[in-house]
């Protein structure tokens, strides 16, 4: 079958990509896009390992045709974060022992991101419920559970902490909040 | 997966005819098709998406005489919003199943019209009588029988797996069929046909066919309870699942629809269990017994007797909810 | 616990390696592309044994973008596995389905998929043996007809015995007056790593390879490549292995695999770098899981409980080749001897070639296959005997200074501590045997792993190198593998507590066989033990040569300062010190990267920034650097197997769990209520490192009680996916784990530490299984409990009652 040219628009920035039908969206973002933190764990829709954004809801990239994601606003593990800085919940598994051996982690992260957008504030069973299509052998959940509490309770005072928001997004105030107040602590 | 054309007709009509030939099949959210074709059991030349138009394919509606409309694209995280209000046991039935990923993928018609999950049937290297082998393995000795059916295992062994069938049919729930000519509309019931050699899918739709809503009729005040039981906390499919509609006039049982999934090739009635509660007191006595009613004729294999156990504290359990006493 | 006080060890010093892999910036062997890399892809045996008639290439030799196609007829026959049972590509026969037949390399993957679908292998089915009985039943089809030096074979035994016998068996049989005795088994399982297995081969224009390789052991996997590249007429080539970051371990890594030498043969043969990478249906079908094992325990006690005798006997289905795991009893002696005292052991174990797919190590190598029976029968043998089995476990109690019937010489133990805090914690009096009315009981079980490394090889040391710059960072060359159980953070900060620096200022580097000092591999329980082990050693060295250099430049250094401050302030009159005597070698301190005299005032102008000092001392005449290594192989011997004798680590890690369940009669179900995870580990090095590596190892010991099993027929698996094979997700967690630390400050444990790896999962079941017992009165010997058992059970029960 010939490859033909697909446009992903993915963390804002527009790719063209020459895939073939039977290639998914995780096949496409890695090899096409050059974006490896999307991992592959079971290319059969049972781990949450290529875990991606799409239109702000969490679904998996390798039950996704690439054809199919065309014009869809894409989000993976690459757009949450700067050179300098991580996302707070990025940040929140790194610290809290979320992320062990990693293969897992960005899928668990995008997937933690998607929570707090709807649920700032998620219960320990919230958190549990929402993450319970991403599969990790290394940690036991514990402290990822851990991990996505912290980053809700980071992500709510540095809300708090900063001038409200006029415009955009109220993750992107969150993390605009956090820089803010750690450029002032410093 | 094996090369095919990637398919995206703008209107039904089109998803229709691009979807007629026997080497064409039906995409909605995927999340079935794809695994099967990545396992080879599936191996379409073309793959049709089904378009997301007219809005009605993508939206749960009321009708004018309350009829609840739930478009076959509405994907399982919308059903389990949009019947959080009417419909409770319907949204927990919906939020059960899968992932959360799979839930925002997954659609209401894809559930529907999902492939059984027969792990033989889903591995290529093992022979399989629905795929058109001569025989079922898991009938053979040696066979893994715990995900196999208790009804009507005679040549096939496997259980229909999806979640919604048995609450949309406890719900008298009919289904919207387009094709190539008309659009039919029939019982839910009627959408599933026994196992054939050979043919992979358990839906009667012919090629061509694309289902494309579910109707609710009104329910009035019948209650409603849905249950299943399963290994795992979450990401599993269900060992039983059943759905339990009843309605009481006068304090007795007039009218119940018992319906289970996951113990036989395509959703399964309990007629006995609802014949064993018309007419009487909506109580625990009752409910017992109906439950007890439930593995009528059933014909576990040695490896999945227990299966019938399950299947009649499932309906128990669902018969609990309806009731209100929810366990 | 000591009053021994640290800077960083038992603080939380966060993973170096945490940021990255939240960012997705990890690179993984699956993100790996090296210019002009090829994709290799394996043809996989369509029987369980067979004789290979013919093998046609042809039409996939045709396929566009093939560069390679490699079989056992065009190649060397490349020997590989512990017993050397297995030659790569098979010419002879087939003896599992997962044997390897055929291979191809091409430009992109469809291609190569394309290209093994298009070979065609001509197969005479023989009869297969399919479990251990069957394999040892008069006249059984063998599976190797020959052994790997040629003679002829008469039976499917593995050539490897296991055997101890200690004290009076007979005796102790004899002075016993409760018995207990039960046949256990435990499932085949799959370690479900979630980054799958892979690696890449590379050779340069000399015939040099660099193998990329998903290892554990990349020095035991260079020693196996370095063999290969002699079979392959390439004599004295170097073979350079680079640890990627791993997507997990759990023993997958300790053996070299069959898709390694593939690689290699393919890369060799197409000029190319080349990729094996398996998939998930490739990970369980094609990967080794871990054994299944069936055990037959007898115990008994006198009538105040003493232990006086213990008999196992083990029988352990190999698969169709030996893989390190055929070792699994070297562990299994463990518990067998060590694990209460106990005076009469006899311990046998059957390893035996069957057509099921070849087996290999995982997390806990044997352990928990022998505390499985152990643990549930010594309720049994409690209830017996009228004696609650907390009691029986307190009475038996291992201690320290205890020398074990196996040679195990215990010099600290916690168990005592870690039982009487289960209890406490899980309440244990007030619910032990009173909740059957609600179904909900309490279980413990106890375990003795190694916890200083294990030695099953000839040599189990670990070298390392601690590299100096001139800017006072310390770059850590260690041949460990982090597989992500922590070893790059405890090494951060064991090297900044061992030498004196800040741990943000240590950089591990990637494990690489061309720049990392030997390491026989991280297994045992055994990577910070050794790691910090040899930290200390190099750190030492390295301090004592920073000391004695700075006996020169330390004054210099300080008259700098003092020069500096007085031109800032011309009135700065230092208090008077006598500088010059003071600055001996053994005066001097390093600590959080400052150099100071231990004896001085404690004055800034007295200190000297650690990188600033390191500059002084390189760019002077006849100036110098310091690069310090250091080789640490523990006190430990090599065991003779067949008496089953012989002290194989320096310290022993010692642990009790508890379980509080509830058990749902209706559907079987069992809902676990709280657990508790009391382990003594010597020292806790980093807590959240620490509370991770118990936390995920009961997560996999609550999967091996409850869930996990791999399915086959007719030695085929039948569940190769996380649909059915089902390893626990997070609502599955949904309960609450105490975790308890007991701290002995083990002698030979660095920083008192010692290895913890393996031990969270090793009683995980039969404390779980005891507390069903304790809710229900259900005794399941079969892991997993499975609803569907509970219910057989109850109604098979009931039967008998009616």
């Amino acid at each position: 079958m010939p490859k033909t040219l697909v446009t992903l628009h993915v963390n804002g920035a527009t790719y063209e990509v020459a895939v073939k039908p039977q290639d998914t969206l995780a096949l496409a973002l890695r090899d096409g896009c050059g974006l490896t933190g999307t991992k592959i764990g079971c290319d059969m829709g049972t781990c949450g390992c290529c875990t991606v954004l799409v239109e702000g809801r969490p679904v998996l990239s390798c039950l996704t045709l690439a054809l199919e994601a065309e014009d869809w606003q894409i989000e993976t593990i690459e757009g949450l974060s700067g050179a300098e800085r991580l996302h707070p919940v990025q940040e929140a598994f790194a610290t809290c022992g979320g992320s062990q051996c990693g293969y897992c982690t960005p899928g668990f992260v995008m997937t933690s991101v998607a929570l707090l957008r709807d649920n700032a504030a998620p219960s320990r069973d919230e958190i549990k419920a929402a993450i319970a299509g991403n599969l990790c052998r290394c940690t036991g959940y514990a402290k990822i559970v851990d991990a996505v509490e912290k980053a809700g309770s980071d992500m709510r005072s540095a809300d708090a902490g900063a001038t409200p928001p006029t415009t955009g997004e109220k993750d992107d105030a969150g993390i605009q909040g956090r820089r803010q107040t750690a450029a002032a602590g410093r | 997966m094996k090369a095919f054309r990637y398919l995206r007709p703008a209107s039904v009509e089109e998803a229709v005819k691009t979807s007629t030939p026997e080497t064409a099949m039906l995409k909605a959210g995927g999340m079935d098709l794809l695994d099967l074709m990545k396992e080879r059991v599936l191996t379409p030349d073309d793959v049709v998406q089904v378009p997301a138009v007219p809005e009605r394919v993508r939206r749960v509606m009321t009708g004018p005489d309350g009829m609840l409309l739930v478009g076959a694209l509405v994907t399982l995280a919308e059903l389990a919003e949009a019947m959080a209000g009417p419909l409770p046991e319907v949204a927990h039935a919906a939020s059960l199943a899968a992932s959360p990923q799979i839930r925002h993928r997954a659609t209401v018609g894809g559930n529907l019209c999902q492939h059984t999950r027969c792990g033989y049937f889903r591995l290529l290297s093992m022979p399989c009588w629905k795929r058109g082998d001569k025989e079922c393995p898991v009938l053979q000795e040696g066979g893994v029988q715990e995900n196999a059916g208790i009804f009507s295992n005679g040549s096939c062994a496997c259980a229909h797996p999806a979640s919604l069938p048995p609450v949309f049919a406890a719900l008298d729930s009919l289904v919207m069929i387009q094709g190539a000519k008309l659009e039919r509309t029939i019982p839910i019931a009627d959408l599933y046909a026994p196992p054939k050699r050979g043919k992979l899918t358990d839906t009667t739709l012919a090629a061509g066919e694309v289902l494309t809503r579910v109707l609710i009729p009104p329910q009035g005040d019948a209650q409603l309870g849905y249950s299943e039981i399963r290994q795992k906390e979450a990401f599993d499919w269900p060992l039983v699942s059943a759905a339990a509609r009843v309605v009481l006039r006068g304090g007795k049982i007039a009218a119940a629809n018992i319906w289970l999934g996951s113990v036989a090739p395509t959703p399964h009635r309990a007629v006995a269990a609802e014949k064993a509660l018309m007419g009487k007191p909506f109580d625990d006595a009752t409910i017992q017994m109906a439950a007890a009613a439930v593995a009528d004729g059933a014909t576990p294999l040695p490896g999945n007797s227990y299966k019938a156990e399950l299947a009649t504290v499932a309906v128990k359990r669902a018969l609990l909810r309806a009731a209100g006493r929810t366990k | 616990m000591t009053g021994r006080r640290f800077r960083f060890v038992g603080k939380e010093v966060a993973r170096p390696d945490g940021p990255d892999k939240a960012a997705g910036r990890a690179e993984y062997i699956h993100d790996t592309v090296r210019p002009g890399m090829l994709h290799g892809m394996i043809k996989f045996s369509e029987h369980a044994h067979a004789r290979i008639v013919s093998v046609d290439t042809s039409r996939a030799e045709r396929v566009p973008g093939v560069r390679a196609v490699v079989t056992g007829f065009n190649t060397p026959k490349l020997r590989m596995g512990f017993l050397r049972d297995n030659v790569v590509l098979k010419r002879d026969k087939v003896r599992q389905f997962r044997d390897e037949v055929a291979a191809v390399a091409a430009t992109d993957a469809d291609a190569a998929a394309e290209a093994v679908d298009l070979i065609r292998v001509e197969y005479e089915p023989l009869p297969g043996v399919f479990s251990p009985d069957e394999a040892m039943a008069e006249g059984a089809p063998l599976v190797h007809e020959v052994a790997p030096d040629g003679s002829p074979r008469t039976d499917n035994a593995l050539p490897l015995t296991f055997h101890h016998d200690s004290g009076d068996l007979e005796a102790g049989m004899r002075a016993a007056k409760y018995v207990d005795e039960g046949v256990y088994s435990t499932p085949l399982i799959q370690q479900s790593c979630m980054g799958t297995a892979g690696c890449i081969a590379e050779f340069d224009s000399a015939g040099n390879l660099t193998m990329r390789a998903k290892t554990q052991i990349p020095f035991l996997a260079q020693r196996d490549f370095t063999r290969a590249l002699a079979a392959m007429g390439l004599p004295g080539r170097n073979v350079r292995v680079i640890v990627p970051v791993l997507g997990g371990g759990f023993g997958t890594g300790l053996d070299t695999h069959c898709y390694e030498y593939v690689a290699i043969l393919l890369a060799w043969r197409s000029g190319r770098p080349v990729r094996v990478l398996y998939d998930r249906h490739d990970e369980f079908a094609h990967l080794s899981p871990r054994q299944s094992s069936r055990t037959r325990v007898v115990q008994g006690c006198d009538g105040e409980g003493r232990l006086t005798f213990r008999r196992l006997d083990v029988v352990q289905d190999n698969g169709a080749y030996a893989a390190w795991g055929a070792t699994y009893p070297s562990v299994m002696l463990l518990p067998a001897t060590s694990l209460y005292k106990v005076p009469n052991v006899r311990f046998d174990a059957r390893l035996v070639y069957t057509n099921n797919p070849y087996c290999q190590a995982m997390r806990g190598y044997g352990n928990p296959e022998v505390t499985w029976p152990i643990e549930s029968s010594l309720d049994h043998l409690a209830e017996q005997a009228g004696i609650d089995p907390y009691d029986l476990r307190r009475i038996n109690c291992n201690e320290a200074g205890e020398l074990t019937p196996m040679g195990l010489k215990i010099t600290t133990c916690g168990l005592d501590a870690c039982l009487e805090a289960t209890a406490e914690r899980l309440d244990w009096g007030a619910k032990r045997g009173k909740g059957k009315a609600v179904r909900r009981g309490v279980g413990m079980a106890s375990l003795v792993h190694v916890g200083g490394g294990g030695k099953i090889y000839r040599s189990d040391g670990s070298g390392i190198i601690l590299k100096v710059d001139d800017f006072g960072t310390v770059y850590v060359s260690y041949g460990g593998v982090e597989m992500g159980q922590g070893l790059h953070a405890v090494l951060r900060q064991g090297v900044a507590e061992a030498l004196g620096v800040r741990p943000e200022n240590v950089v591990v580097n990637r494990t690489d066989t061309s720049t990392c000092p030997w390491d026989v591999g991280t297994h045992a329980s055994r990577g910070a033990f050794m790691a910090l082990n040899a930290t200390i050693l190099a750190a030492d060295k390295l301090r004592a040569r920073l000391f004695t250099w700075a006996e020169r430049v330390f004054p210099e250094e300080v008259r700098a300062n003092l020069k500096k401050l007085r031109r800032k302030d011309p009135a700065f009159a230092p208090p008077p010190f006598d500088l010059e005597s003071a600055c001996k070698a053994e005066n001097f301190d390093l600590a959080d990267g400052w150099l100071f005299l231990t004896s001085a005032p404690d004055e800034p102008w007295l200190r000297v920034e650690f990188g600033r000092l390191l500059r002084a001392i390189h760019f002077r005449d006849r100036g110098t650097m310091f690069v310090e290594e250091a080789f640490y192989e523990p006190d430990t011997d090599l065991p003779d197997w067949e008496k089953g004798y012989g002290n194989m680590s320096a310290n022993y890690a010692y642990g009790t769990q508890g379980a509080e369940v509830e058990v749902d009669v209706e559907t079987g179900q069992v809902r676990i209520v709280r657990m508790v995870a009391a382990h003594d580990v010597g020292r806790v090095l980093n807590p959240t490192a620490l509370k991770g590596q118990i936390y995920g190892a009961l997560a996999q010991g609550l999967g091996y009680a409850l869930h996990e099993e791999i399915h086959t027929d007719g030695g085929r698996i039948l569940n190769p996916n996380f649909t059915d094979y089902k390893i626990a997700t997070a609502p599955d967690m949904d309960f609450p784990i105490e975790l308890v630390f007991v701290e002995t400050d083990e002698p030979s444990g660095p920083f008192g530490a010692k290895g913890v790896g393996e031990p969270g999962l090793v009683p995980t079941a039969p404390a779980i299984a005891n507390a069903i017992y304790d809710a229900i009165g259900i005794r399941i010997r079969d892991l997993p409990i499975t609803p569907e058992k509970i219910v057989e059970a109850l109604r098979a029960r009931d039967a008998g009652e009616a």
